[in-house]
């Protein structure tokens, strides 16, 4: 005689388990199905993809050289610009331009570490009148990133001028790899500002450097480096030359107002420094740099980068053939 | 209680079960414990060139890789171990291969590590009737077999059957080791640049590593053979560590030639480094130069023998620019 | 045959098999060592690390798929593994119930009643589960790892030094005294309440708990004629309440209340309990994601201190063939398997110098064992059951074969310490680290150097050719004819140099071979020199083995030391382009 009370209960009971059974089925299968995506994935963190830099040159303005003299850099770098056959020949309405200055150290401008504040706020301006879009200020400095920028003056001249500062924060680096490059291999660089650009422009100042001899514009780029880019030194002029191979700029300007003749890269006195009063600007950067040496009292043969850029096919050292006779302003 | 007994039963069912279970957990360690691979690594292979990697389809191994250092070369190749031993020799590893479509058709890969780029060079002697190949700059093919140089190795495929698939196969199992093997290159002074060309005989450049002329002073030698209006000459640059390692071998040079009676034959000319001695009618000219040594040794016509000095001489200064 | 008795038997066959694993965990042939047992199956059985790494990682290692059997078993029967497997279980387990004999049944009780503590283990399982999202920290207090932990690395060295049976001489551990006072403090602590690790704090145990909510079987009451006796709950090894409301969670199936009822009411069944079941864990859904969120949390505040990145120990060399260290920590579960197997005793736990997150994972103290890094030595990452430490072969670490490319891993870079080296500071020959360098060409070269010796300069009395007398005082007798000393006219060049055979306390003799080509003056002077060969390490060359290290006789601080610059498994840590 069945009891309806406790066939109740044995039913319910039947249900209960039959639910146990499905709810144990379920986890042991979503156990398996885990156990067997996981095995054999290698789970290893890292990896970020691989970016290589465009080419911001523009060929149709051809391979120029300008070399201006004085003391007044805005109206200097005015000056060189139209010698180049005028900004509006590199910058194009709608632009996103961006300047990669030399704020390596957090130095005063008067000390001319750093890419002077005034030069960069004239070209700032002059690229927003030619109609770009955009225009933004970067480097990856050596000291701190902020105090660079205050302390050099550029972060306040871009402000002033209209121009965007970005700062190297760590997720704008991406790895990249210089085709032909021996150094440059999955090293991460400041992508993050280049990315969607349309010109590069490089400034920077005529320093000494007690390990490579000189830096220049092509050693410019090393500011757009990330990691622990201090071990290039140990082959610093196969680095340098790397980095021109790495960077085709629109434009580089080269700025030997005031030259840092000693105790560079930091130098730190009025002492280290003299009035070269000499500007120039150049769309080759081998070039560039082939002539800067003479600020420095130095030829190109004694800056191995020089001749290893050029052959490396970054440019060309031959200068003579670039220029008209520089143009004295005062 | 009545429901005693089959809860007991139960509880024993279970029990056993468990236990079964244990069983079988032993049993399958056990054998577990019995099967181990006894990984004695093999030093002696490891050490050695593995030359797994190497293989072309075509080749198999036919026996285990051999090693050999200087004191057991001869094992392997009796009086001729010698010859390795004084240009350098680090260790020779060997292995013997068989075509996979004919097994009885087989070749030996000799590989000589001569430790420095020059001691291959020293043991690498091009034979009458060898024919040049395209694989390193120095390789060559006689017989079936392969010989060539690749940075510090000197390299022999021997093959025991001269047929055409084993020449096949051993080029293929030489292109190999050549894309394979890392060598040095950086720094290595191209000895052809180091001869003025003319009037060099051809493919005579080769390098001796020591006592040369039966000079203990002069190792690591640069010979190469000249002919100038028919008459042969001789002449040896020697690359050192230091100017003064090189003033010290010429000077030992001299000291050599003057035991013997060598007298100078001419006065000592303008040109600073560059001195001669005749000696039973034969002229030695000599010089140092920066790092080099050089010269030319016993040519019995004495203006060959100065013009071919002289040219030596400018020709390793220019170098040095 | 009753079920009590088959889960005894269970659980010595699973602990009797553990310590025998650890004794066995030899690399050798014979039959006491490892041969082909699978001294990582428990490891690999239990499911914590699988869970932990899986989270962490993102990826597991084959074997630990072991673990779907422990989790099939406890989800079809649930805490199996606890009452009848784990040997810390089984430890506890004796351990409280020699602390129980003798005690009334009050007492008893007291002892086996539940505690709301209980759910700390959940607690704690729910903030290493939130940590996994940055590291792997279940190694910690996951009871498997603790135990093998605890008995490889203290008890049997402990154990060994009475007879040297399994190591020839002293097995160190510097962490030693913390390893094994936590192992002791984890089993005394069962005198005071049994399976008190169990109970309180086992991650396993918690996670196993949820997992087998709804097992099939379960432990409950049957008939309703309880008699409140107290007999199953005195001898409850889970502390989970089986006549009442019991919670599932907590039971461990020892099946000691089945045993003990003296009427049959408790069975193993797959009907609910009549008295009431609380089948999951004692935390509420709040308890849960505010455990979770402190995990997740902490994870990057520990990060914070920058002990993985710019803030990394140069002392953290760790095994050849670790990951890389994020990787490393996602996978590390502490179990010290690695530190057991090598075989110079080089491994030892870390301390906090890699930060919290390395606490007890494997470094290298060179100047621990038998001699740094072990050449031709692979087997800390055969032992590894998580894949922390990758199964390399020998071709891969000294980077021959297929590796010559990517050349051999390196640990780290040796260092001269010039303040501290006998030939760069102290005028004594030396080169012992040259000597033992194992790689080819040796990573380390010596540069000579004849330097002056104190009170070396003397004036001559009358000489020879091939000797000298001097009319100063000399050392002692033998002091400069060790072979190492030479002696010139002062101021002469090289090639005047002669080496000393004998020395007495007035004369100096150089051998007959290679007289002076003019003897010194009576009059001059003299001056002795000592030969020093000069170590310079080739950081291209150096594996970091640390064999120069161990060998270095400046023993307290060696004057050759390893620190993990150049490790190959860091980029960011290299030295040379």
């Amino acid at each position: 005689m069945s009891d309806p009370a406790v066939n109740n209960v044995e039913v319910s009971t039947r249900r209960e388990f039959l639910g146990r059974c499905v709810k144990a089925g379920v986890t042991v299968a979503a156990a398996g199905g885990l156990g067997a995506y996981l095995v054999g994935r290698t789970g290893l963190a890292g990896g970020a993809e691989q970016v290589t830099l465009a080419d911001y040159s523009v060929p149709a303005a051809g391979r120029r050289m300008a070399v201006v003299t004085g003391d007044n850099r805005a109206d200097m770098v005015e000056r060189g610009l139209a010698m180049m056959g005028g900004l509006e020949q590199f910058i194009a309405a709608g632009d996103r331009v961006v300047i990669k200055v030399n704020a390596a150290f957090a130095s005063p401008p008067e000390l001319c570490a750093t890419a002077n504040p005034d030069l960069v706020a004239k070209v700032a301006a002059m690229c927003l009148r030619c109609g770009a879009r955009q225009v933004v200020v970067t480097d990856n400095p050596i000291n701190d990133p902020v105090s660079c920028f205050e302390l050099s003056g550029i972060g306040p001249a871009a402000r002033r001028a209209g121009a965007k500062l970005v700062l190297p924060k760590a997720d704008l680096f991406r790895p990249t790899t210089v085709a032909g490059g021996r150094l440059l291999r999955d090293w991460p660089v400041l992508h993050g500002p280049l990315d969607g650009a349309d010109k590069l422009i490089g400034i920077t100042p005529v320093k000494d450097h007690r390990r490579s001899g000189a830096s220049m514009t092509m050693k410019n780029w090393y500011g757009l480096l990330g990691g622990r880019r201090n071990k290039f030194h140990q082959d610093i002029h196969n680095a340098i030359k790397e980095l021109a191979m790495m960077v085709r700029p629109t434009m580089v300007i080269l700025d030997g107002t005031v030259t840092m003749m000693r105790n560079g890269p930091t130098g730190g006195s009025p002492d280290d420094l003299e009035a070269t009063r000499t500007m120039i600007l150049s769309t080759d950067q081998v070039a560039a740099d082939a002539y800067g040496a003479a600020l420095l009292g130095r030829t190109p043969a004694e800056l191995p980068f020089i001749a290893k850029a050029a052959a490396a096919g970054a440019g060309s050292a031959d200068y003579q053939d670039l220029l008209s006779p520089p143009e004295e302003l005062n | 209680m009545t429901s005693d007994r089959p809860r007991k039963l139960a509880q024993t069912v279970v029990s056993l079960c468990v236990l079964a279970a244990l069983a079988g957990v032993a049993v399958g360690l056990f054998i577990k414990q019995s099967r181990f691979d006894s990984g004695r690594p093999e030093h002696a292979a490891a050490a050695a060139m593995s030359f797994e990697h190497l293989l072309p389809d075509a080749l198999m191994p036919m026996s285990p890789p051999e090693r050999f250092t200087p004191a057991t070369l001869w094992k392997k190749i009796d009086g001729a171990a010698e010859f390795y031993i004084d240009a350098g020799l680090a260790e020779l590893s060997c292995q013997r291969f068989a075509l996979a479509a004919s097994p009885a058709d087989w070749l030996e890969l000799y590989v000589y590590d001569m430790a420095e780029w020059e001691g291959a060079l020293a043991v690498f002697t091009p034979r009458e009737g060898a024919t040049a190949v395209d694989l390193t700059d120095r390789a060559y093919e006689s017989g079936g077999s392969l010989f060539f140089v690749h940075g510090r190795y000197y390299v022999e495929v021997r093959a025991a059957q001269p047929t055409e698939q084993l020449a096949e196969a051993g080029m293929a199992l030489a292109r190999n080791f050549v894309a394979e093997t890392r060598i040095v290159t950086a720094g290595r002074l191209d000895p052809a640049k180091l001869f003025p060309q003319s009037g060099l005989v051809p493919d005579s450049i080769r390098f001796k590593k020591s006592n040369v002329f039966g000079l203990a002073e002069l190792d690591n030698v640069w010979l190469a053979d000249y002919e100038i209006d028919g008459v042969k000459a001789r002449a040896f640059i020697s690359c050192r560590d230091s100017a003064e390692d090189g003033e010290r071998v010429f000077a030992a040079y001299l000291d050599f030639l003057g035991q013997f009676g060598a007298e100078r034959a001419w006065e000592l000319l303008h040109r600073t480094g560059v001195t001669d001695r005749e000696l039973s009618g034969n002229y030695y000219y000599i010089f140092y130069s920066g790092r080099f040594v050089g010269g030319v040794h016993e040519c019995p016509d004495q203006k060959t023998a100065h013009q071919l000095a002289y040219e030596l001489h400018d020709h390793v200064g220019s170098l040095q620019e | 045959m009753r079920i009590v008795t088959a889960r005894r038997i269970s659980q010595v066959f699973f602990l009797v098999l553990f310590v025998w694993l650890c004794v066995v965990a030899t690399p050798g042939e014979r039959w006491f060592q490892q041969r082909g047992w699978p001294i990582n199956w428990l490891l690999q059985l239990n499911p914590l690390p699988a869970v932990g790494v899986g989270l962490a990682a993102g990826a597991i290692t084959a074997g630990l798929l072991w673990a779907l059997v422990t989790v099939v078993m406890t989800v079809i029967l649930g805490r199996a593994f606890c009452g009848w497997v784990c040997p810390l279980g089984t430890i506890n387990q004796a351990v409280g119930y020699m602390g129980k004999r003798g005690k009334a049944l009050p007492a008893k009780l007291r002892a086996n009643e539940y505690r709301k503590a209980q759910s700390l283990k959940y607690v704690i399982l729910a903030v290493l589960i939130g940590l996994t999202a940055v590291t792997l920290q279940t190694g910690l207090l996951d009871p498997i790892s603790l135990v093998h932990r605890s008995v490889q690395l203290v008890v049997l060295p402990a154990v060994d030094e009475m007879g040297h049976w399994i190591w020839p001489a002293t097995r160190y551990n510097t962490a030693s005294l913390v390893v094994g006072s936590v192992f002791g403090g984890a089993v005394l602590a069962n005198l005071i309440v049994p399976r008190f690790f169990c109970r309180f704090l086992c991650p396993l145990g918690a996670l196993l708990g949820v997992l087998g909510r709804f097992a099939i079987w379960r432990v409950g009451r049957s008939g309703a004629e309880c008699t409140n006796c107290g007999l199953c709950r005195a001898n409850c090894e889970g502390a989970c309440d089986p006549p009442g409301q019991i919670r599932t969670a907590e039971c461990v199936l020892c099946m000691n209340c089945v045993d003990k009822c003296p009427r049959g009411v408790m069975t193993y069944q797959t009907r609910r309990s009549l008295g009431g079941e609380i089948a999951g864990p004692d935390i509420s859904r709040r308890g849960v994601l505010l455990s979770l969120a402190s995990g997740i949390a902490a994870g990057p505040v520990i990060r914070l201190a920058g002990k993985i990145s710019t803030n990394w120990h140069p002392s953290v060399i760790r095994p050849p063939g670790s990951l890389a260290e994020a990787d490393f920590l996602n996978r590390c579960i502490k179990c010290g398997q690695c530190m057991r197997v090598c075989p110079t005793n080089v491994l030892q736990p870390a301390g906090l110098a890699g930060g919290l997150e390395g606490l007890w994972t494997p470094v290298l103290n060179n100047r621990i064992g038998t001699s740094g890094c072990q050449l031709n030595c692979v087997a800390c990452g055969q032992a590894c059951p998580t894949g922390a430490i990758r199964p390399i072969s020998l071709d891969e670490k000294l980077g021959l074969g297929e590796f010559a490319e990517r050349g051999p891993i390196r640990l780290g870079t040796a260092f001269v310490d010039r303040g501290r080296c006998l030939p760069w500071a102290m005028n004594t020959p030396c080169i012992v680290c040259e000597e033992n360098c194992p790689v080819s060409p040796k990573a380390i070269i010596c540069r000579e150097v004849f330097q002056g010796v104190r009170g070396g300069v003397l004036p001559v009395a009358a000489s020879g050719a091939d000797h000298v007398m001097l009319g100063a005082a000399m050392p002692a007798e033998g002091a400069w004819a060790t072979g190492d000393y030479y002696v010139m006219p002062l101021g002469a060049g090289a090639d005047q140099r002669r080496r000393i055979l004998e020395q007495t306390a007035d004369t100096i003799r150089i051998g007959p071979a290679k007289p002076w080509t003019q003897p010194p003056a009576p009059g001059s002077r003299i001056e002795v020199r000592v030969r020093l060969q000069r170590p310079y390490v080739d950081p291209a060359r150096c594996i970091g083995c640390g064999t120069c290290e161990h060998e270095c006789p400046v023993s307290g601080r060696r004057a050759i030391r390893v620190t993990a610059e150049n490790e190959t498994r860091s980029g960011d840590h290299s030295l040379l382009l």
